[in-house]
């Protein structure tokens, strides 16, 4: 019965993908307003506090006001740093590790409602016939450290600097006015107060201007490149600092055919190219979204592996790799097509 | 001087998240007679710490809160400041408060909700409980990156000894100068419009920078009923601020939208040199097979 339901592992992410989104972006409507309060306000995933009646999961929310609210004024008052600051975030960290301990970084390949809306474009590009623009190893290492860089400013130091009155305030929650989660959450309920640009003073307006410049670039991107926006997320790298605490991860053996093969490389929507190449923890990348499709593409049993606690939850296989490649490419082409626009168009001309 | 005043701001942004406005740009001028109970805040407007809150137009007997898992904090001590609300141990979230009159012949009840920036459960249980005779309990109370804004509607039960009250008349007055009436339907709901009454030039409150919204003003929701001999008023007071597109500009926003959008534009076109980029299409896993 379930095998009939998910016959791949890509199909069961696929599932939980749209529940999550459902979940994320109109829980309300099925456990009421507070659901945010209900699940939890430091979920690793990108789900965004502006909507009115879910939101306020997303860990980057609570850490930012930490930081502006909190610690910035702690400091500045030289007092209460313990009990007022450290405290209040050493409990929101342990709040957002419960959830991570168990999922590690599927929050991103299984959760996040943005990460399935890129998802959802890209697959939509597929079937438009669109081209796919893959990062040669060159140009995925300019731009992994992107990701650090904004976690570390937008995230942690403009709210700090804010809080302590170094930063003007509309610098507390930087990350925020321009995350294009934001955006794709708040529409998808309907709303177009986030799509409105705030002008009440410049900082705002540039910001607001530079987030809706991103999210349009996101949208359009993602229907020719896998997971865009991931690539720079300050999530993806906040996630990538608990990786390692986690027993849930990627495990792959060495193999002698791994350097030829290549499969696994071409599966990754994240372009990690050393999950080609490593082997061991180093195959578990920074950049990995625990989305299974290179153990899915591994035509090799048991190379590569998904484990929570040493136990495997799933392995490649090379009968399972047949029964992939025959209804998808690791690039993520459909081998059956849905709309079938070039052989529309030959047949039309011929007759 | 720049480093204190952006310290300043931090500080009651960070207190103070969803509190009622005391005197949004008002001064002390009084703009209801209905009962209100309100933040007090000293001259120099730093918030105090616990909160204090003060009673108008009523002569309150008693002040209580009930967090928001529904616990009671009855008779709130009283200084000369005021009824001093403070945090239960690890509950944070928000507070339901009220201050009480009450003569053989009439109970007079004034109410807020008040939020603490520490965690805690979701109000809930603290709403659903029955705290007064004649209640107003806003469905829901809004969140706290949410609040009440001119040009939407939020919708409140009005209860006496817990039960629904059909065909109740409400009264909306805000500090702005609005005046309106409501009326619940067959379920004890009633369904209140805030009005868009913010001027443009209307002086923006000292404090009130960083409150979700460039500026707020108060306003009460009142309901009278009268049972068995004696005259029931209650009165919910909160703050609300102008509508959500005051400050906010959707040309605009829409422009920067397409303007990334249309940057994005040469990814989705198909280049004839057939690369490495190019082999999405391609059959993959050479090594494979």
């Amino acid at each position: 019965m379930l095998k009939s339901l998910f016959p791949t592992l890509g199909r069961f992410r696929f599932v939980v993908q749209l529940t999550m989104l459902v979940l994320t972006v109109y829980g309300s409507a099925l456990v009421g307003s507070y659901a945010a309060e209900k699940i939890s306000g430091a979920l690793p995933a990108l789900s965004c506090a502006y909507d009115k009646q879910n939101g306020a999961y997303c860990i980057l929310v609570p850490l930012q006001h930490q930081m502006h609210h909190r610690i910035g004024d702690a400091l500045v008052k030289g007092q209460q740093v313990l009990t007022g600051a450290v405290l209040p975030l050493v409990m929101m960290l342990l709040s957002f590790y419960v959830f991570f301990l168990f999922l590690n970084k599927a929050f991103c390949g299984w959760i996040c409602p943005l990460g399935t809306v890129q998802e959802l474009l890209y697959k939509l590009g597929r079937r438009l016939n669109r081209p796919l623009h893959q990062l040669e190893p060159r140009n995925v290492g300019q731009v992994r450290p992107v990701k650090w860089i904004l976690f570390l400013s937008l995230v942690l130091l403009l709210p700090l600097l804010a809080g302590m009155g170094v930063a003007p305030d509309q610098m507390g929650d930087p990350y925020c006015q321009v995350c294009p989660s934001r955006l794709a959450t708040t529409l998808l309920t309907a709303d177009t107060e986030q799509l409105a640009v705030r002008t009440e003073t410049p900082i705002n307006f540039a910001l607001g201007a530079f987030g809706n410049a991103l999210f349009g670039f996101v949208i359009i991107a993602a229907l020719a490149v896998r997971q865009p926006f991931c690539r720079v997320c300050p999530l993806m790298a906040m996630n990538a600092l608990f990786q390692k605490w986690s027993p849930m991860r990627l495990v792959k053996a060495q193999h002698e055919k791994c350097e030829k093969c290549g499969v696994c490389e071409k599966a990754c929507p994240m372009d990690i190219h050393e999950i080609a190449r490593e082997h061991g923890k180093r195959a578990f990348h920074e950049d990995c979204t625990l989305c299974g499709r290179c153990a899915e593409y591994c035509p090799d049993d048991g190379v590569i592996q998904i484990k929570f606690f040493g136990i495997p939850l799933f392995k490649s296989g090379r009968e399972y790799y047949k029964r992939r490649v025959k209804l998808e490419t690791p690039e993520g082409m459909p081998k059956k097509r849905v709309i079938p626009i070039k052989p529309v168009r030959e047949s039309q001309n011929n007759g | 001087m720049r480093i204190r005043y952006w310290a300043l701001v931090a500080l009651l942004s960070g207190s103070v998240m969803a509190a009622p406005d005391p005197h949004a740009g008002h001064g002390m001028r009084e703009w209801t007679a209905y009962p209100l109970l309100q933040r007090k805040m000293s001259k120099d407007m730093q918030m105090q710490s616990p909160p204090l809150l003060s009673a108008r137009n009523l002569q309150a007997g008693r002040f209580d809160a009930w967090a928001s898992n529904g616990t009671a904090v009855p008779n709130l001590p009283v200084t000369l400041g005021g009824a001093e609300l403070r945090a239960l141990p690890k509950v944070g979230n928000y507070y339901w408060a009220t201050a009480r009159e009450e003569t053989p012949e009439k109970v007079v009840v004034a109410s807020t909700a008040y939020y603490f920036s520490n965690p805690g459960p979701a109000p809930r249980a603290m709403l659903l409980q029955q705290k007064n005779e004649l209640e107003i309990i806003p469905q829901p109370l809004p969140r706290e990156h949410s609040s009440y804004r001119a040009n939407e509607d939020w919708k409140f039960l009005l209860r006496f000894n817990g039960k629904p009250l059909t065909g109740q008349a409400i009264k909306l007055q805000t500090a702005n100068g609005s005046q309106d009436e409501f009326v619940s339907d067959t379920q004890g709901v009633v369904t209140v419009h805030f009005p868009d009454d913010f001027t443009p030039d209307a002086a923006q409150p000292s404090g009130e920078a960083h409150r979700h919204g460039p500026r707020r003003a108060d306003f009460v929701l009142a309901t009278e009923y009268a049972a068995d001999g004696r005259q029931y008023v209650t009165a919910f007071n909160y703050g609300y601020g102008p509508d959500a597109y005051s400050t906010r500009n959707l040309l605009w926003g829409g422009g920067f939208v397409m303007l990334g959008m249309l940057l994005a534009v040469p990814l989705l076109r198909r280049k004839k040199t057939v690369g490495q980029s190019q082999s999405g299409n391609g059959k993959a896993g050479q090594g494979a097979e």
